[in-house]
């Protein structure tokens, strides 16, 4: 009895280190160029960066001056940080861009669907649980895509 | 205000004696010398052997308690340990101390007087009032004759006199007609000696000026009486006139209305006390130096050390930190970038600045923050990770916040910022339609009108985003230089990188090679500037050097293995 209590306990130790959960994949696909990239025989190194403010931030109003002209006022909060910046980073081929089909992609996300997301930090939290691939929505064929798996950056705030 | 409390220390060496006869007087005068010195307390407590010595007392066996129309009863007073006078006179000595009642507030002086008897240490505390316009007369120089009342508070072994009389010797000190600092006036030094029978004062005599080298003992003291005590006042009459004491009362009323607990630390602080008055003073009682002084003490009671000069104020988790290190060493040179930030937060402007150590809003490494209502207080918080991390975080970090709460200062006065409930900024701007704002010429326009310029033409090109604040940092159009390469160029200057740790200083002499200082410097200037076009430029100027950029791309990384003990 004592034997098979064992091998129940090993076996479900066992059982547990084979079910560790695996991060499935989740695409962006965006339009944005590389803000900075350099690449060599070696390395190809590229950021792009998602700005989670740059459409809803700012306020204005039209008003007319007492010179009769028109004036914009406008209101804008100073920096939020909300920004998401995804590394590329491939040294000696070690992360190669690959080819994807588009009905084999489950996880999906646009680039509008990303910026309107309101708690961004929720949406980084998220995200995290999966390996994100970037692909450029005008670099396909076929329904063929090329994705470039990225990196996650997160710079905290000055 | 400010030469009334430089020009004018009011010596004043009294005699008790216990009858009025005018012989007496004669025999003692003009034959002795005085030698004053300011002493640490350490210094006093060690030469008197005084081990029970506390800077707050109560008196029980009071000499008179009440006012000629009992309004107040003097029974606590606080001791000023920070001026403590050793005068020496006749081979014996005095210590005397600044004092202050605790809950009065009085616009006379008190002093407590150390004194030996009998081989026992006595005491003895005075309380002078001089007339309204002799105070301005002896401050000014114009007079040496005191005109008012005095009278024995407390004795620890009180006189029992045949007749009321006390004489006195007053000698002033001013600095009128001297030459050189006021360390050097002891040549102005006079001495006046008067009788006190019955609160009255009488002026009796005026002994020749002493020369120059009176406290060196070159010439006659004058006018020095002896009494069986030997004991020498020294009241250090503070410069305080009426119209001060007035402003003052109300200031002291107003705040037992809105904060009590602020006005009893006060009462209970002497020496704060005076902080405040002397900023008041020196402010001429303004609505703004009124307001800060109130936020000044709401922040002093909760232990934070406040700079009533430079409206600086440190919060208690900033007090002993390393990033108080490195700010004291990035101000210590008055003429540094650093030091000009700084600058904004003094008397000459209506804004003051709190450091502090705590939690920012999603880790960022430090965070500026305004107040509502044009309130102008600014506040710069230090993360605890950067507090724990490199001396290069740290530079960075206060010097990037610094430069943020510059900036909003600036923008706040020009009426372009203002701050919500959370303290965070608001920009508000009004462009012209169809103006060309990039053909400006903002050398002709006020500060206002420039940055709203700025404003507008980024505006118009696409470009004006919630970096705002950042982007300003690398703005061309203010300085010889922006913000961002004076920064970069302090950070150069001012770094000790000889002594940066060798693994460190490696790595960087490896990927950048000689001018690895530079590069650093100005990498470390960008970091916080990240989502701004010019640091996008900037990047892009190593497109062909890829060792380079990745090292620069994780700067932050990289500076974090760096020295982090600030000596």
């Amino acid at each position: 009895m004592k034997k098979t209590l064992i091998v129940i306990f090993i076996f479900f130790i066992f059982l547990n280190s084979f079910s560790q959960k695996v991060n499935k994949d989740l695409y962006l696909f965006i339009t944005e160029k590389p803000v900075y990239e350099v690449s060599n025989d070696t390395i190809v190194f590229q950021q792009f960066k998602i700005d989670f403010d740059s459409k809803n931030s700012k306020k204005s109003i039209i008003l007319v001056n007492e010179n009769g002209n028109l004036i914009k006022k406008i209101a804008l909060k100073g920096t939020f940080n909300r920004v998401l910046n995804l590394i590329y980073k491939n040294v000696n081929s070690n992360n190669d861009p690959v080819i994807v089909r588009g009905k084999d992609i489950s996880n999906y996300l646009t680039l509008d669907e990303i910026i309107f997301q309101s708690d961004f930090e929720n949406f980084n939290a998220i995200i995290n649980n999966f390996n994100i691939y970037l692909i450029n929505s005008k670099e396909n064929s076929d329904d063929y895509y090329i994705a470039r798996k990225v990196l996650i950056k997160k710079r905290s705030g000055l | 205000m400010r030469h009334l409390f430089k020009l004018f220390t009011l010596f004043i060496i009294a005699v008790q004696l216990v009858s009025c006869e005018a012989e007496k007087i004669a025999t003692h005068s003009g034959t002795r010398l005085l030698v004053s010195k300011k002493i640490s307390l350490q210094q006093f407590l060690q030469e008197t052997k005084i081990n029970n010595f506390d800077a707050s007392i109560h008196l029980e066996n009071k000499v008179q308690n009440k006012t000629a129309d009992g309004s107040y009863e003097l029974t606590d007073f606080n001791i000023d340990i920070d001026v403590i006078n050793r005068m020496e006179y006749d081979q014996k000595t005095t210590y005397s101390f600044v004092t202050s009642p605790k809950d009065i507030i009085t616009e006379n002086y008190f002093n407590l007087i150390y004194y030996k008897k009998n081989n026992v240490w006595e005491m003895k505390i005075v309380e002078l009032k001089p007339n309204p316009d002799n105070l301005i007369q002896l401050q000014s120089g114009l007079t040496t004759e005191f005109e008012g009342q005095m009278r024995m508070v407390y004795e620890t072994v009180p006189t029992i006199m045949s007749q009321p009389c006390t004489y006195v010797t007053i000698t002033v000190e001013n600095c009128q007609g001297c030459v050189g600092t006021c360390d050097q006036c002891s040549r102005c030094v006079s001495s006046t000696t008067y009788s006190f029978c019955n609160q009255v004062i009488q002026f009796i005599s005026a002994p020749p000026l002493a020369p120059s080298g009176f406290s060196s003992g070159s010439g006659g003291g004058g006018g020095f009486n002896s009494d069986p005590n030997e004991i020498v006042f020294d009241p250090n009459l503070a410069n305080l006139d009426i119209a001060n004491v007035v402003n003052f009362n109300l200031f002291l009323n107003n705040l037992r209305t809105t904060d009590l607990v602020g006005f009893n630390y006060l009462n209970s602080h002497p020496k704060i006390k005076n902080q405040v008055l002397y900023h008041l003073v020196l402010n001429s009682f303004n609505s703004d130096s009124k307001i800060y002084s109130n936020f000044a003490i709401g922040k002093i009671k909760n232990g934070a050390k406040v700079n009533f000069q430079k409206k600086i104020i440190n919060d208690p988790s900033f007090i002993g930190s390393k990033s108080e290190c490195t700010n004291n060493k990035l101000s210590a040179d008055p003429t540094s970038f650093y030091s000009q930030m700084l600058s904004n937060f003094n008397n000459s402007t209506n804004f003051n600045l709190t450091f502090k150590v705590g939690a920012t809003q999603n880790g960022d490494w430090g965070i500026t923050n305004g107040a509502q209502n044009n309130a102008n207080n600014y506040e710069i918080t230090v993360s605890q990770s950067i507090e724990n991390g490199s001396n290069l975080m740290r530079m960075l970090t206060l010097s990037h916040e610094l430069i943020h709460a510059y900036i909003f200062s600036t923008l706040e006065t020009a009426g372009l910022l203002n701050f919500d409930v959370n303290g965070d900024g608001l920009l508000n701007i009004s462009c012209i339609q169809n103006t060309n704002y990039n053909a400006v010429n903002l050398n002709t326009l006020s500060t206002k009108d420039r940055f709203e310029a700025i404003f507008c033409a980024m505006n118009q090109n696409g470009t004006l985003t919630s970096e705002w604040t950042h982007n300003l940092f690398n703005t061309t159009n203010f300085n010889v230089s922006t913000y961002r390469q004076a920064l970069e160029n302090m950070i150069f200057n001012e770094y000790d990188w000889d002594n940066e740790e060798i693994a460190f200083k490696n790595l960087a002499i490896s990927t950048f090679g000689t001018n690895w200082r530079r590069e650093l410097a100005k990498g470390v200037s960008y970091i916080g500037l990240e989502n701004t076009t010019e640091y996008q430029n900037y990047i892009n100027e190593y497109s062909l050097l890829p060792i380079k950029i990745l090292y620069l791309t994780d700067i932050r990384n990289k500076i974090s293995t760096a020295k982090n003990t600030c000596l």
